[in-house]
């Protein structure tokens, strides 16, 4: 399941990235909600910082210790370079891909888990 | 003046990075391809592409040995893999080494065409094709590089503000700053390891301080005694060799489910023979094999060698990690990924150093800027072209022609060298922007990548369709990918020959501007 490990990291570096105002006005315009205030920010920042730390988690889970942090660094710069490649040239569409890879990977580890009670 | 810690930094980082640039970028580029050297040495060899892939028949191949090279100082048989469906024997004998492709099942050797294929970039990453000399030159510009590595952060003040910031649609100077930053910093883990861990490959080399002294220099002294790797000497009595199959099967059992990567025969026929069994290193980080040796007429055990010292071990991880000989195809996509992104970050650092000079008159009407915009064309366009050339070169020259590997050699360097000449000409005589040359070779390079697949087809039975109704992705991959490079190579060409157009017409009352 390598796509998760970069779904993740689109999806965690996405967050960082609307932490920052300039990309939080870029993708979710002036008046959106939550709010472009200091507290929103630092949540999504936190929660940026949390995927990426599931996004490695991950990788070791599917890789191995040895293999998944190398596939981790890897993913997270690839997802990185996507991230801002879509990001500069359709803002919406850098956002709309990064919600639908978290809610894709939610599906994902829910359905696994409930495969693995039955 | 004195100057600030960031301006001298800067310089550093300016013109350390202009100068080994060039030849960073080829190093980059080509060690981007060795990635997948297996999977390109397959490809070029297309007689190989409608073989059965089976497991070695080893005993076959030791038959094949004997006919072959009966008085072989050494012999090798390489064992088929998932990259490399077939398998290879080689021989030594008075100096020189020979190696064929066989047949797993009857270890007969193949007729296939003669080809350098993914060798080539891998020798030409590592040591430019000269030899030791070469990997001094390499060795010289990958410090140079961790040096421009470490004074691009000191000088890149917005890293973290500027982290996800690219605006292509900015000023030229802008845009191409963003795209720098964007490529180094994204992938700097990457940046580091790969020169850090290149360095480390050839310690023997640049550091034999130790070695000096302890072993009088002599290398192969230092590694039977790393390895215990000791070899009798002949003893010219002929002895048969016992079945080198139940050997590489006794030697599985040391490795934990670890697979045999190649055996090796030292002294076949003689008295004194030595099997060594290596395994395969695909499994761990660790890039250096472990090896079981029997001896070759009795057939009883001498050595099992584990590499577990935790120096060798350090190294051999280091190593490992540059090579990238472990793990699955993913992660060596990921490398192929960001060995690109640190090709475009030189590339596009190197455009940085003419864009920002341009419009100062006293800076560019000079001999050095003009020699600078042509060496940078031809070493990051022209060496798209040559590579290009080289794979149309493999499918276009007859497969029975007399050294063509050596032809296939040839023809690169002789389109690259056409390439500089025609970019340093352009700029020279007709004064052309270097903004039309970059266009026109990477419109060369996009119409050579792109009509590949049609290439392939023609001289080929395996041809995309083929190939991919087959679910053969080894050789799909490759037609996909030239389509890729070509129609990226076509628009990068596009959007600066409309850059250029637009900027020879500057009174234009509508301007035209480069959309996203």
């Amino acid at each position: 399941m390598d796509i998760l490990v970069f779904l993740l990291s689109y999806g965690g570096l996405l967050m960082l990235c609307l932490g920052m105002p300039k990309h939080y006005q870029a993708m979710l315009g002036q008046s959106s909600f939550p709010p472009n205030s200091f507290l929103a920010r630092l949540i999504l920042k936190i929660v940026g910082w949390l995927i990426l730390g599931l996004s490695l988690v991950v990788a070791i889970a599917t890789a191995g210790w040895s293999f998944g942090p190398v596939q981790w660094i890897g993913f997270l710069s690839i997802g990185g370079l996507t991230l801002i490649v879509v990001r500069s040239h359709a803002p919406r569409l850098a956002l709309i891909f990064g919600v639908l890879s978290l809610v894709s990977v939610l599906l994902t580890l829910l359905i696994h888990e409930i495969q693995s009670h039955f | 003046m004195k100057e600030s810690f960031s301006q001298s930094m800067d310089w550093l980082h300016t013109w350390a990075g202009l100068l080994f640039g060039w030849l960073l970028f080829a190093i980059f580029f080509t060690g981007t391809l060795t990635v997948f050297d297996q999977e390109i040495t397959y490809w070029m060899q297309p007689e190989l592409h409608h073989v059965a892939h089976t497991p070695l028949n080893v005993n076959a191949a030791m038959h094949t040995l004997e006919q072959l090279a009966p008085q072989a100082e050494r012999w090798w048989i390489e064992l088929p893999n998932e990259r490399t469906p077939a398998s290879t024997i080689r021989w030594s004998q008075d100096g020189t080494s020979v190696s064929r492709v066989i047949d797993s099942q009857t270890g007969q050797p193949l007729t296939l065409r003669n080809t350098h294929g993914g060798e080539f970039f891998y020798r030409f990453h590592y040591q430019l094709l000269l030899d030791e000399a070469g990997t001094w030159i390499v060795g010289a510009a990958a410090m140079a590089m961790l040096a421009v590595l470490v004074a691009g952060i000191v000088i890149h003040h917005r890293i973290f503000k500027d982290f996800f910031t690219f605006r292509p649609g900015a000023s030229s100077h802008r845009a191409w700053l963003d795209a720098h930053n964007v490529t180094s910093v994204l992938a700097l883990p990457f940046h580091f390891m790969i020169t850090f861990t290149g360095l480390v490959i050839f310690w023997s080399i640049y550091m034999p301080a130790g070695i000096q002294v302890q072993y009088d220099g002599n290398m192969d002294d230092f590694w039977a005694e790393a390895e215990s790797f000791i070899e009798p000497e002949r003893t010219n009595h002929k002895a048969p060799l016992v079945s080198l199959r139940d050997l590489e099967r006794q030697a599985r059992r040391y490795w934990q489910g670890g697979q045999t990567r190649s055996i090796v025969v030292s002294h076949p026929g003689d008295s004194h023979a030595l099997v060594h069994v290596y395994r395969r290193s695909d499994d761990r980080l660790s890039l250096y094999n472990d090896r079981v040796t029997f001896d070759g007429t009795s057939g009883a055990l001498r050595t099992v060698w584990i590499n577990s010292k935790p120096a060798y071990m350090t190294q051999s991880v280091l190593s490992g990690l540059h090579f990238v000989q472990f793990g699955s195809s993913t992660l060596r996509w990921l490398y192929f990924g960001m060995g690109l992104a640190a090709s475009a970050m030189i590339a596009t650092g190197l455009v940085l150093w003419v864009v920002k000079r341009q419009g100062r008159h006293t800076a560019t009407n000079t001999v050095g800027y003009q020699l600078v915009e042509g060496f940078n064309v031809a070493a990051v366009a022209g060496l798209l072209v040559a590579t290009a050339t080289f794979f149309w070169a493999n499918r276009l020259l007859p497969a029975e022609l007399p050294a063509r590997e050596f032809i296939e050699l040839q023809m690169f360097f002789t389109v690259w060298s056409l390439c500089l000449g025609h970019a340093l000409l352009k700029n020279f005589f007709r004064h052309c922007p270097s903004v039309r040359i970059w266009a026109t070779q990477l419109a060369m390079a996009a119409m050579l990548f792109g009509l590949l697949p049609i290439v392939n087809a023609i001289t080929t039975e395996s041809h995309l369709l083929h190939a991919l109704s087959q679910g053969r992705w080894e050789v799909a991959g490759f037609d996909l990918s030239f389509l890729v490079s070509g129609l990226g190579l076509a628009w990068t060409a596009r959007r600066l020959d409309q850059s250029a157009r637009a900027s020879s017409r500057p009174l234009n009352p509508h301007p035209v501007t480069s959309g996203g």
